[in-house]
């Protein structure tokens, strides 16, 4: 797989393109979850994704009252 | 991934324990197995399939029966115990990987697969894993999804032709599987786990805005659309299900037809054979009564044959006598004539009287012609009477009745041996499917006619309920917007919570399609480079990929091939597995069982050149008419690191034995 068909590199090249601005650490775990389960029978990856993305919403409310 | 060790016991033609170590040299990287038909290449394939997956697959791709996959003798001595074993490693980790079945203790003879115990374990680096983490751990070195691109068997790279027909259903189940193996999955479940997790965000952040004075009436709007969408939501749930019902009723109905196949062939004979009998028994009606009027007629066509010469000499009698009065008329006024010289003797040109010499000449003459004109005598009474009769016979007149007559009895005997015929093979036939309801297998046929076009409607449904569901997410993510935007719904949790998932969501919906065009790319070009190794036609230029990953032909002005051969199938289909592994996977094996079996001689010497760069490991299973041990091998002797033979012990037991 090149860097051009990787999925992972496809998101953060799309994220620039757009100008979406999402903190490209927070793709990275998403996907990552994604990835590793993917072929699971029984994901359970709601939640996973939850967590990730409930750390970022307290440290952006975070920064925001900072 | 590589292979290092399979362990079989006791499966399918392998009896007892049975071992083979795989390449591990990174140039020496072809395993070649050779067998006869029959003698267990696919049951090889099978094995490994097996020890990964839990799955052995026959012909078509129908799984194996457990019961079927115990070896015959063993269970014969009641052994039903058979098992796999492989050893393999994976980025630096050694993997022991055991999978057995067992005949349950209370099963005298087990028929089901429900009456073995399987049981499969694992060790990573000498560490058990346990439990449902075993088949996570396989699925991360190897899914199921993607083994169809390096366990498979040769004479099925055909129906990857169903890629390059728009909307067929197996096409579509590929390009399903080939996506799978590619990543796209780890995008599609991101998507939609977004889609549900924005959902229950935006609930939160309406029922926050609610307490806000100027967000109080986004808040009212998106409760609606929230329940606009939950209902939207159910409905194509709901149509989703009865897709999926009405999709197995169809599956079972093929599956059931196919079983009936041949039956329904002679259905369909039966019932042309039917309808050709009904048709010559009508034109045997129609002649009969074209016979019957005929033969009304018939006395007239054979009299005729015998009345017509009479009629022509009676006509040629007539004609006689009547020259006869003609010429006796001509006497008569010559007679008139020089008895008007005897009675008036004077010349009238030259009125001087005529000479008394040339009188005796002219009463000669008088007395000659008067016996002519008495020979030329008529009587009209005679020619009345010839006109009267052939008057009668011109009644008797023919239209050959009797050629006629005699055609039909020819074409009447020709139609009663068809129909002999027909009756008999009519009789062997039903003799045939004599105990299967014929007219159940053609309801059977209309029923699943009945189900295609409900499945039509229903997926036309789901594709208008998903356009409304997105056209609400729009509106939706508006609303959110102008939520977010208020003064009270600012740096709030709820906001800052819902502006993520809709990112997110935005961000990998986007990229499906954006991956899936970049795979799409990268699949066509590995498989194009593989194609100009693998042909023998150096002029076409490449190969082109269409939605699905059917791969087409491009010729040297550019244009798509219309024909393709088997061969060239088998070599496009051979690319596009190339290019399909080269894109889906960093390393691994790759299994082939007959690849070769369409390929004329130099297709053989390019694609046995080739073959040991598809990948890392390359296992050939293969007999003598596919490769020649004495003539093909000189193509890649130098890439080959073992070298198998399957020997046969018995019709049911066959044993693998290394030849190098």
């Amino acid at each position: 797989m090149t860097h051009k068909s990787d999925p992972l590199a496809v998101l953060l090249r799309l994220n620039s393109e757009l100008g979406m601005n999402i903190d490209e650490s927070l793709i990275e775990e998403c996907y990552q979850v994604q990835k590793d389960h993917q072929y699971d029978k029984d994901r359970n990856t709601v939640t996973k994704i939850q967590a990730i993305v409930e750390e970022r919403v307290v440290e952006k409310q975070g920064s925001n009252l900072i | 991934m590589k292979l290092q060790e399979l362990t079989i016991y006791n499966f399918m033609p392998y009896k007892g324990e049975q071992k083979i170590e795989f390449p591990q040299h990174e140039t020496q990287n072809v395993m070649l197995l050779f067998g006869d038909n029959m003698r267990g290449k696919t049951s090889f394939l099978n094995s490994i399939r097996w020890g990964f997956y839990g799955l052995a697959l026959g012909r078509h791709l129908r799984e194996i029966p457990r019961a079927n996959l115990v070896n015959s003798i063993a269970a014969a001595n009641d052994d039903w115990s058979m098992s796999i074993m492989l050893k393999f490693t994976h980025e630096n980790r050694q993997y022991e990987l055991r999978r057995q079945i067992d005949k349950k203790n209370h099963v005298s003879v087990p028929k089901n697969d429900g009456d073995f115990n399987e049981s499969i374990g694992l060790k990573i680096d000498n560490e058990v894993i346990t439990g449902d983490l075993i088949v996570n751990e396989i699925n991360q070195v190897t899914p199921a999804e993607i083994s169809r691109f390096f366990l498979f068997d040769g004479e099925l790279l055909q129906e990857y032709e169903n890629l390059l027909v728009e909307q067929s259903e197996q096409g579509d189940k590929i390009k399903e599987h080939i996506e799978q193996a590619l990543g796209v999955p780890a995008l599609v479940n991101g998507r939609n786990e977004f889609t549900s997790l924005l959902k229950d965000a935006r609930r939160i952040q309406t029922r926050d805005a609610k307490n806000s004075s100027d967000a109080k009436m986004y808040a009212e709007q998106q409760r609606v659309n929230e329940s606009k969408q939950t209902t939207l939501e159910k409905d194509i749930k709901d149509l989703e299900i009865q897709q999926r019902d009405v999709q197995k009723q169809i599956d079972d109905i093929e599956d059931q037809l196919k079983n009936t196949e041949a039956v329904q062939k002679k259905k369909h004979t039966l019932d042309v054979l039917k309808r050709e009998r009904e048709t010559i028994e009508t034109q045997l009606a129609y002649d009969a009564d074209e016979q019957r009027e005929l033969f009304q007629a018939a006395w007239k066509d054979v009299l005729f044959k015998g009345v017509q010469p009479l009629v022509n000499s009676l006509k040629n009698k007539r004609d006689s006598l009547l020259n006869a009065t003609k010429a006796k008329a001509v006497l008569d006024s010559k007679i008139t004539d020089l008895q008007k010289s005897l009675d008036d003797p004077i010349c009238p040109t030259c009125t001087q009287n005529i000479p008394q010499n040339e009188m005796n000449v002219i009463e000669k003459k008088i007395i000659e012609l008067k016996a002519e004109a008495e020979l030329s005598h008529v009587d009209i009474d005679d020619v009345t009477a010839i006109n009267s009769q052939i008057d009668k016979l011109a009644k008797i007149k023919s239209s050959n009745e009797g050629s006629r007559i005699c055609e039909l009895v020819t074409k009447q005997r020709k139609m009663q041996v068809s129909i002999i015929k027909i009756e008999t093979e009519l009789d062997d036939i039903e003799e045939e499917i004599r105990g299967f309801d014929t007219d159940q297998i053609m309801r059977q046929r209309e029923k699943k006619d009945r189900l295609g076009n409900q499945l039509f409607k229903l997926e036309s449904d789901i594709k208008d309920t998903k356009g409304l569901l997105s056209k609400l997410g729009e509106t939706q993510a508006h609303i959110s917007t102008l939520i977010s935007k208020s003064t009270g719904s600012q740096g709030q949790s709820s906001t800052i919570r819902v502006n993520l998932y809709q990112d997110l969501e935005v961000l990998f919906k986007t990229g499906i399609d954006d991956l899936r065009d970049a795979l799409r790319e990268q699949v066509a070009t590995y498989a194009s480079n593989a194609f100009s190794e693998l042909t023998t036609e150096k002029t076409y230029t490449g190969l082109e990929i269409n939605k699905s990953y059917g791969l087409s032909i491009v010729d040297h002005t550019g244009q798509i091939l219309k024909e393709r051969s088997a061969g060239a199938e088998q070599i496009v289909a051979l690319s596009l597995i190339d290019g399909l592994n080269k894109t889906a996977r960093k390393t691994g094996p790759i299994v082939m069982d007959t690849p070769l079996g369409r390929l004329d001689p130099k297709h053989r010497s390019n694609v046995l050149k080739y073959l040991p760069k598809m990948a890392d490991q390359v296992i050939l299973l293969v007999h003598e008419g596919e490769i020649d041990p004495g003539r093909d091998l000189s193509n890649f002797a130098e890439r080959i690191g073992a070298r198998y033979q399957i020997e046969r012990i018995s019709a049911t037991e066959s044993q693998i034995v290394r030849s190098n």
